[in-house]
């Protein structure tokens, strides 16, 4: 297959983020530019026109290779979206922003229906917009050092929110949106759709020094992975989407139950794969989970695919492929026998973005 | 009447007493006298009868007796002395008297008394075995005294003679006239007495042959033209052309080579007449030698015929005589020059060549240049004769060889150790040697071979003559210091490693080269220097070229480079024309025209001097980067290395120091090139800065390509239009390479200064090639950066505080000139930084809130490029001071109530984020009452009354913001690099974290603070106006806190 390698499917001087979807038999990947062109409107935070330049991904029969076919680009409004992070949960097209301006974040929701994507779907507005943020009590725990403070014009630094990660509950298709706080906290809000109505995301969890969130829902089981940081890690400034100050840092990845009141148990490392500069999970069929994580070093990194077939089991190593350079965002789709298929945004040597996709197919090595 | 002489008659027979004589008579008479025939006196008493008539009578007394009438007739008188003739014998001269008619006939005997002689014929030297009869005849010279003949083999008698002189005359034989001649009568004269007896020995004379005696070995050795008879004499064999005998006349000396034979009289010198010649009688009878030259050998098939023939003369004289000699020529060739050993003989010098010229030889030296030349010893002419001869050395200063090749291993062995005998009866070739020359002439010509023969010791019949000629080429080391003549290299390096000569690009140096004064000095050929490819084995594609001058330009003096020999040193200077694929490849050769072989060489290598790294040591800062700057960007001088300028304004994320540690910067790039593969800058403090940093180093590399074996020395240096120099160092190449050479930099300006992109011209010491750096020059040594979370100075903050504060110094000349780039602020939209202070924030594009995040956002398409919050404005201010020593302390100024308005420590006071556009927290214990007597906290602050660095859409309301706090002269200041506010003075700041008074600083920004406010007990009102506090002890004011020391 073409894609068994990294291939770039585009660069981009302003990725806000990119994602990878699968949605009524098509496998996309979805990059989302900033075009810093404000949307006038009656918004009380600035809104900017976003572009979704979208391909296909077509896999060919038999053995000829896939080809991806671009789509026609999307201009969709965004709440200044800093990153953001999407899901396909039923017939709905779900996307959290972090924002970081008047407000934190944003959860905005399109109904697609079974029509193809993004045939027409993201003409309008969404369905759906719901603000994420810090409530009082878990904002105020929010600690920045002085040495690590940043001027913000808008929103202070302790509501901004950090890394947003967007999961779907397999059985109920409850929207779970974990970010960190400045000071490394997991925040998770956990959004149950009823019908068109507006209504709030529930914080379900607000845990400290775990970075990079991520979560995977089973019945009522909730596992919470995360990279632990060492003490004081100043997550604006090791965003690398945000600041270059320290590049990307290798951190052990953990993971730990998380009950319905928000408590995690005892965090286990993840230690097959090591210290790692970034993680991605897929919640599979049944309670498979893949976990795709980038370790090695920044000049040789390399991503591993593993796979916990049972839940709360042991990942087992069933990919490794090296890669050109540390990704900052890694999103996948379960292709089945075909493999997992990645979606990668990169920063470029000279500024500006890339975004490369990949195809593993799975075996146990 | 008839005169009748005695003894003439051929009549009667001669009788002793008795003689009868015809008297015819008719009317006629007789008249018969006789007389003694010594005194004429009559003979009385002597019978006279007349035979026909038979009348006899006696003599009277006067000797007459008278017969007349006597008829004509012829009578018979005869005579009878009786008894005289005891004594006497009569001598007859008329025995017979005619008479016709009245005639008186007269007749007279005359009576002497009988004498006797004998005549003995004898050898030269004594008897002579006769063998043959020999004629005799005496006669007196007078008639009267008569004569007498005979026969005999060595003698002859003659018993009756009259008294009287008397002449032998002698008749030889066929077998002794081949030997002898008979005097002449004259010279036998003898005396008879009367009545005596004599016995005269006649001793026949020898007669004169010719002799001819030739030296032996009767050789003549063939003249050759250097035979001048001055220095070099001709052979000359001695011949002794004689005769035997009286002999009064010359004789001819010829020769059946005639054409080629001279006679000379004397073994040296002298006229030569050339055969036929003429021998003189004084020649012939002296025995004194006579000398023979030749000029043409025999001809085969036998010797030379010399001839000798008597010639005039009035004693006969025997037949020629003949010798035979042999003239043999020797021929000793050699061969012309051949510049290449192998192949064809070079054509055989002629004999004036290889005499008066001679052949040139270069001395040969342990190198083994020189060339040999061909020498054949000849066979011998005629080819058919039969000898030896001997080659013979002339001086000690050749050596004799059977290679041509002077490497040819065999040539040891054979060296002199050849023979020097040779048979004249030589195969065609002859015998072949190569001659070398093994020590250098005094004079010309003062060495050679010669041949001869060995039957002729000490005679030449052959020479050649050579000139072994000492010359050496140096070729000279760079010119060390300029003012000083560059030396020759060591001799012992001259062959390895050589001079390395940098291929000239227009300002390299050259080399110079010496061509020493020849021996001998009289010598006085011409020279060539040529330049050799070692690895082609040719002159061809010369790498260097020969010149008059020092001086880069003018005409190349071609291949081979003529230099005249002579007595003094000859200088030339060599240029490097094209590169040396190989180290010492390339050779300056010299030899003397003519001569094979070389004189000698120096070797050299044509490359080039690279400087391969440099690594600028005790710096004062080491420089990181966050964004490769390009040249737009970039106004001074960088290459960032390959990997980091593979794609414009590579991004290093997290900064990172370039370059790396351990690590050069400045590297030259591979290969034939002088262009760098990196070039960093680096950071020094300048002279005379406090503190007495460490003085400058520079770290290099260098490396000669092609790599020279071998160690050179050379002193390095490099100087440059910027004043900064290297100063010299001696630095060994060792094998082509000296690795980390520390070198002290010398000429660091006395301020601040952008040395952009000056170059280092080096020299090794002859110019070598610039290398390109820029190199900041602070003020005083850095402080730390606390540029954020490291200890870094980015390049930009070189770049920019250098060229702010370029040619100052002092401190507030430094820190005037840099804050002067932040107040006035600059006119919208972009600060000379390329940075915006919160560019396009109003329609929520992000804002870099470090430096290098704002530098490499520099990238980021607009209107996101170039986004800087006052953090990244404040840390270029404070970067761009303590960079050159001034102590500068970031300030973060907040709302000061007591607390840290930041901290969201009481959830009760949270005001629904909505009600103001950037703050949402405050706290109970933050509540104060204001100046209106409201309760009131503050969240934030707006400014109104400037923008920051001239953009109109930056922010007007803050919740925190940063300045600095800087040690200036008159104490400390605080300095806003957003909106360059007027300084306010401030306290000493503490180490962080501590607070810092920033009310001296408020005027100048805080004009109104935003907060809530109520007049209890109503509820807080969100943003509310809440005034400055009059005076400190009230709230609400600003807060400084200290976040770097």
């Amino acid at each position: 297959m073409a894609d068994e390698h990294a291939i770039e499917l585009f660069s981009s001087g302003a990725l806000a983020d990119v994602a990878a979807i699968a949605h009524a038999g098509g496998t996309y990947v979805i990059g989302v530019d900033h075009t810093y062109q404000r949307v006038n409107g009656g918004s009380p935070h600035p809104m900017e026109k976003t572009l979704w330049r979208t391909s296909i991904r077509e896999a060919a029969g038999g053995e000829a290779p896939a080809a991806f076919r671009k789509l026609p680009d999307a201009t969709v409004s965004l709440a200044n979206p800093q990153s953001l992070a999407m899901a396909i949960s039923k017939d709905s097209l779900a996307v959290i922003v972090q924002a970081n301006n008047v407000t934190s974040a944003w959860l905005y929701v399109w109904d697609i229906g079974p029509k193809r994507f993004p045939d027409g779907v993201l003409a309008g507005p969404p369905t759906l917009t719901i603000p994420l943020q810090l409530d009082v009590d878990q904002g105020s725990k929010v600690e920045i050092p002085s040495r690590d403070d940043w001027s913000s014009p808008f929103l202070p630094p302790p509501l901004w929110l950090f890394h947003p990660r967007l999961s779907v509950a397999p059985d109920t298709g409850h929207l779970l949106a974990a970010f960190n706080t400045a000071d490394a906290r997991a925040i998770v809000f956990e959004y149950a759709r009823s019908g068109t109505a507006t209504a709030a995301a529930k914080s379900i969890a607000y845990v400290p020094q775990a970075l990079e969130p991520a979560v995977a829902r089973s019945g009522a089981n909730t596992l919470l992975f995360f990279r632990k940081p060492t003490p004081k890690w100043s997550v604006h400034f090791h965003d690398v989407k945000l600041s270059g100050t320290f590049g990307p840092v290798a951190l052990p990845l953990q993971v730990a139950t998380l009950d319905a009141a928000g408590v995690i148990g005892t965090a286990r490392p993840v230690g097959i794969v090591g210290e790692i500069f970034v993680y991605s999970i897929l919640q599979g069929v049944g309670n498979r989970i893949t976990l795709a994580a980038v370790g090695g070093s920044t000049q040789e990194p390399e991503l591993k695919v593993l796979v916990s077939e049972k839940w709360g089991g042991e990942f087992q190593l069933r990919k490794s492929v090296r890669l050109s350079r540390v990704p900052f965002r890694i999103s996948m789709v379960d292709l089945g026998t075909a493999g997992i298929f990645f979606a990668m945004g990169l920063k470029g040597d000279g500024g500006g973005y890339r975004v490369e996709c990949l195809l593993l197919p799975l075996s146990v090595v | 009447m008839p005169k009748n002489k005695p003894g003439s008659s051929g009549g009667p027979s001669k009788k002793y007493g008795i003689a009868i004589q015809s008297c015819p008579l008719v009317q006629n008479s007789i008249y018969v006298q006789v007389v003694y025939w010594n005194n004429s006196k009559p003979v009385t008493g002597v019978k006279i009868q007349l035979v026909q008539t038979g009348a006899s009578g006696f003599t009277n007394e006067k000797g007459v007796k008278q017969f007349k009438g006597l008829l004509n007739g012829a009578y018979d008188v005869q005579i009878d002395i009786g008894a005289l003739a005891g004594q006497y014998s009569i001598d007859k001269s008329e025995e017979q008297q005619d008479l016709e008619g009245d005639q008186e006939a007269y007749c007279i005997f005359f009576l002497y008394k009988r004498s006797s002689m004998r005549v003995l014929v004898t050898g030269p030297e004594g008897k002579l075995d006769l063998t043959g009869g020999i004629g005799f005849a005496v006669a007196s010279s007078a008639d009267r005294y008569g004569s007498a003949t005979g026969q005999a083999s060595a003698d002859a008698h003659f018993p009756d003679v009259k008294a009287g002189q008397y002449g032998v005359s002698l008749t030889l034989p066929p077998a002794l006239d081949r030997f002898y001649v008979p005097r002449a009568v004259a010279d036998t004269k003898v005396t008879v007495p009367e009545g005596g007896h004599v016995d005269f020995p006649v001793a026949l004379l020898v007669r004169p042959v010719p002799t001819l005696q030739v030296a032996d070995p009767k050789v003549i050795l063939v003249k050759r033209d250097y035979h001048d008879g001055v220095l070099h004499k001709p052979h000359r064999l001695a011949i002794h052309p004689g005769k035997t005998g009286d002999f009064d006349g010359t004789a001819i000396l010829s020769s059946n080579l005639a054409n080629s034979l001279t006679l000379y009289r004397a073994a040296e010198g002298g006229v030569g007449t050339p055969l036929p010649a003429p021998i003189t009688n004084q020649e012939l009878t002296s025995g004194a030698a006579l000398y023979l030259e030749a000029t043409q050998p025999t001809a085969l098939g036998g010797p030379s015929q010399l001839e000798l023939a008597l010639t005039g003369g009035t004693i006969p004289f025997g037949p020629a005589v003949k010798a035979q000699v042999t003239c043999v020529r020797l021929t000793l060739d050699l061969h012309g020059y051949k510049p290449q050993p192998g192949g064809p003989d070079a054509p055989v010098l002629s004999d004036q060549e290889k005499f008066e010229v001679g052949h040139t030889l270069h001395l040969q030296g342990a190198s083994k240049l020189a060339g040999r030349a061909l020498l054949a010893v000849r066979r011998a002419e005629p080819a058919d004769y039969k000898g030896r001869q001997i080659l013979t050395p002339i001086g000690a200063r050749l050596s004799r060889l059977k290679d041509e090749s002077p490497s040819s291993p065999s040539s040891l062995e054979a060296r002199n150790n050849g023979k020097n005998t040779f048979e004249c009866q030589l195969a065609d070739k002859g015998e072949r040697y190569w001659i070398e020359g093994e020590g250098v002439s005094q004079v010309l010509c003062d060495c050679g071979y010669t041949l001869s023969l060995q039957a002729l010791p000490g005679l030449e019949g052959d020479r050649i003559h050579v000139t072994v000629v000492k010359v050496t080429v140096d070729i000279c080391e760079p010119r060390i210091p300029p003012a000083i003549d560059p030396v020759p290299i060591a001799a012992s390096k001259k062959l390895g490693p050589g001079r390395f000569l940098h291929l000239q690009g227009g300002a390299h140096g050259r080399a110079k080269v010496i061509v020493s004064a020849v021996e001998p000095a009289a010598f006085a050929g011409n020279l060539e220097l040529v330049v050799w490819d070692r690895t082609a084995n040719s002159d061809a594609n010369p790498r260097v070229s020969f010149y008059d001058a020092e001086v880069i330009g003018g005409g190349a003096l071609g291949q081979p480079c003529v230099v005249p020999a002579g007595v003094a040193p000859e200088v030339r200077w060599a240029e490097g024309v094209t590169m040396s694929p190989n180290p010492l490849d390339t050779e300056i050769r010299l030899r003397v025209a003519g001569a094979e072989g070389w004189a000698d060489c120096a070797r050299l290598t044509v490359g080039k001097f690279f400087v391969t790294r440099i690594t600028f040591r005790n710096t004062a800062a080491n420089i990181h980067y966050a964004r490769i700057p390009d040249p737009i960007d970039a106004p001074s001088y960088l290459y960032a290395a390959p990997a980091d300028r593979n794609v414009a304004h590579k991004h290093i994320t997290p900064a990172a120091v370039r370059p790396a540690a351990g690590t050069p910067h400045w590297v030259k790039e591979a290969g034939d090139t002088f262009d760098a593969d990196l070039s960093w800058p680096a950071a020094y403090t300048r002279a005379g800065a406090a503190g007495a940093p460490p003085a400058p180093q520079l770290r290099a590399s260098f490396e000669t390509v092609p790599r020279v074996p071998g160690d050179i020395a050379a002193t390095i240096s490099a100087t440059s239009a910027a004043g900064l120099a290297v100063d010299p160092l001696a630095v060994t190449l060792a094998n082509g390479v000296a690795n980390n050479q520390d070198f002290a930099i010398s000429g660091m300006p006395g301020t601040v200064n952008l040395l952009d992109g000056f170059e280092f011209d080096w020299q090794y010491p002859e110019p070598a090639h610039p290398t390109q750096h820029t190199i900041f020059v602070l003020d005083e040594t850095p402080r730390a950066a606390n540029n954020g979370y490291a200890d870094q100075y980015l390049w930009e903050i070189l770049e920019w505080s250098c060229g702010w504060a370029n040619g100052l110094t002092g401190h507030q000349n430094v820190l005037n000139a840099i804050w002067g780039h932040f107040d006035p602020v600059q006119a919208a939209p972009v600060h000379e930084t390329g940075l915006t202070y919160w560019k396009d924030q109003i329609n929520g594009t992000p804002t870099q809130q470090n430096l290098e995040d704002a530098i490499r956002s520099k990238d980021d398409p607009a209107p996101a490029d170039g986004t800087a919050s006052c953090i990244v404005f404040d840390r270029i201010l404070i970067n761009c001071l303590t960079v050159q020593g001034i102590r500068a302390v970031e300030v973060k100024v907040t709302a000061d109530n007591k607390q840290f308005t930041r901290r969201l420590n009481n959830p009760a006071a949270l005001v629904n984020a909505q009600y103001l556009n950037f703050l949402g927290f405050n706290g109970a214990n933050r509540i104060f009452t204001d100046g209106l007597g409201r309760h009131a906290f503050v969240n934030g602050w707006e400014d109104t009354t400037i923008v920051g660095q001239g953009n109109i859409q930056s922010p007007r309301f803050w919740g925190s913001h940063w300045i600095a706090a800087v040690d200036t002269p008159a104490g400390w200041r605080f300095y806003d690099a957003s909106y360059g506010a007027p300084l306010s003075v401030c306290l000493a700041p503490g180490v962080s974290p501590s607070d810092l008074s920033v009310i001296n600083y408020e005027p100048h920004t805080a004009l109104q603070f935003k907060g809530g406010a109520r007049m209890p007990p109503a509820a807080f009102v969100g943003v509310q106006d809440i005034p400055l506090a009059p005076n400190a002890d009230t709230l609400p004011h600003l807060r400084g806190e200290v976040l770097w020391p």
